[in-house]
């Protein structure tokens, strides 16, 4: 079966990463992430920042604070920009993290969700393809039309162990390439898909 | 009275003292939890040169200023402190 690692938006995922708790006989079909684009307000926010200190320099220090444009003042608070800009660096890195480190693994036997809400708490479910009752995406909005993006639920019947992956690329083709995975898990169990 | 010791504590030792603690708490993060092992390499490695080149610039920015000039009271005293209360008539 043609899986997304084949194709040229997934390339060869499945083979670039490592994954501990593989079953023997589990093949992992495709990794997930949230889309790039989901990035962007980061980013412009780490701008905002970073010009900050450099636009209050410049537009209030002449004429609030006129010592601290002259030496040695001035140079004192481009050390603190500096250390300032250490503190930003870090902070946009485990932000960063946050994304690189919440990740969706669909094996051809089951989904895995494995969520870093902050640095220090991180949440991992799985669901069985078996045991998935109902497959809905949803791209809402315009830069998720635009970008290609959007959720995908995956459904099981007890209420409480569903899987929702957050913004990510190709939701419909997502969604099929599940379904289809579980039509298989499924008929291979003895079951049916009721989606 | 001296106070380039302090000063090199706040502006240098603490600041460095702190990213040191946050680069070891980011790189255990990626280490165990990234599945990627070649993306992870790169990602720390950019990590680190982003710490590496800010502190440098620290020590570099730190060594560059007159420390014996330094007057914190005189500074204090020359703000015009109208900027923090809004001084909308001016």
């Amino acid at each position: 079966m043609e899986t997304m690692t084949d194709k040229k938006e997934f390339p060869a995922l499945a083979i670039a990463y490592r994954f501990p708790g593989l079953r023997d006989n589990e093949e992992i079909k495709f990794i997930l992430r949230r889309h790039t684009i989901t990035l962007l307000p980061l980013l412009l926010v780490f701008f905002f920042f970073t010009f900050l200190p450099l636009a209050f320099y410049s537009l209030f220090v002449p004429y609030d604070f006129p010592l601290l444009a002259q030496k040695p003042y001035s140079d004192i608070y481009f050390l603190m920009i500096t250390v300032y800009y250490g503190f930003l660096w870090i902070i946009a890195f485990i932000e960063w993290l946050d994304y690189y480190l919440d990740i969706w693994i669909v094996t051809d036997q089951r989904i895995l969700n494995i969520e870093q809400n902050n640095l220090f708490h991180r949440i991992a479910s799985e669901i069985d393809l078996k045991r998935v009752q109902d497959i809905s995406s949803a791209v809402n909005g315009l830069l998720q039309t635009f970008f290609q993006y959007g959720d995908v639920k995956v459904q099981t019947a007890s209420e409480e162990n569903n899987i929702n992956l957050k913004q990510i690329p190709h939701p419909v083709t997502v969604r099929r390439e599940i379904m289809e995975l579980c039509k298989a898990a499924q008929e291979e169990a003895g079951w049916g898909l009721n989606a | 009275m001296n106070f380039t010791f302090l000063y090199a504590l706040i502006f240098v030792v603490i600041p460095l003292a702190g990213y040191l603690l946050f680069a070891f708490v980011v790189i255990f993060h990626i280490r165990k939890y990234g599945m990627d092992k070649l993306f992870n390499k790169k990602a720390i490695l950019v990590f680190c040169f982003g710490l590496v080149t800010v502190s440098i610039m620290i020590v570099q920015k730190f060594s560059a200023v007159n420390w014996d000039k330094v007057n914190v009271t005189r500074l204090i005293e020359n703000a015009d402190l109208n900027f923090f209360y809004g001084d909308y008539d001016r």
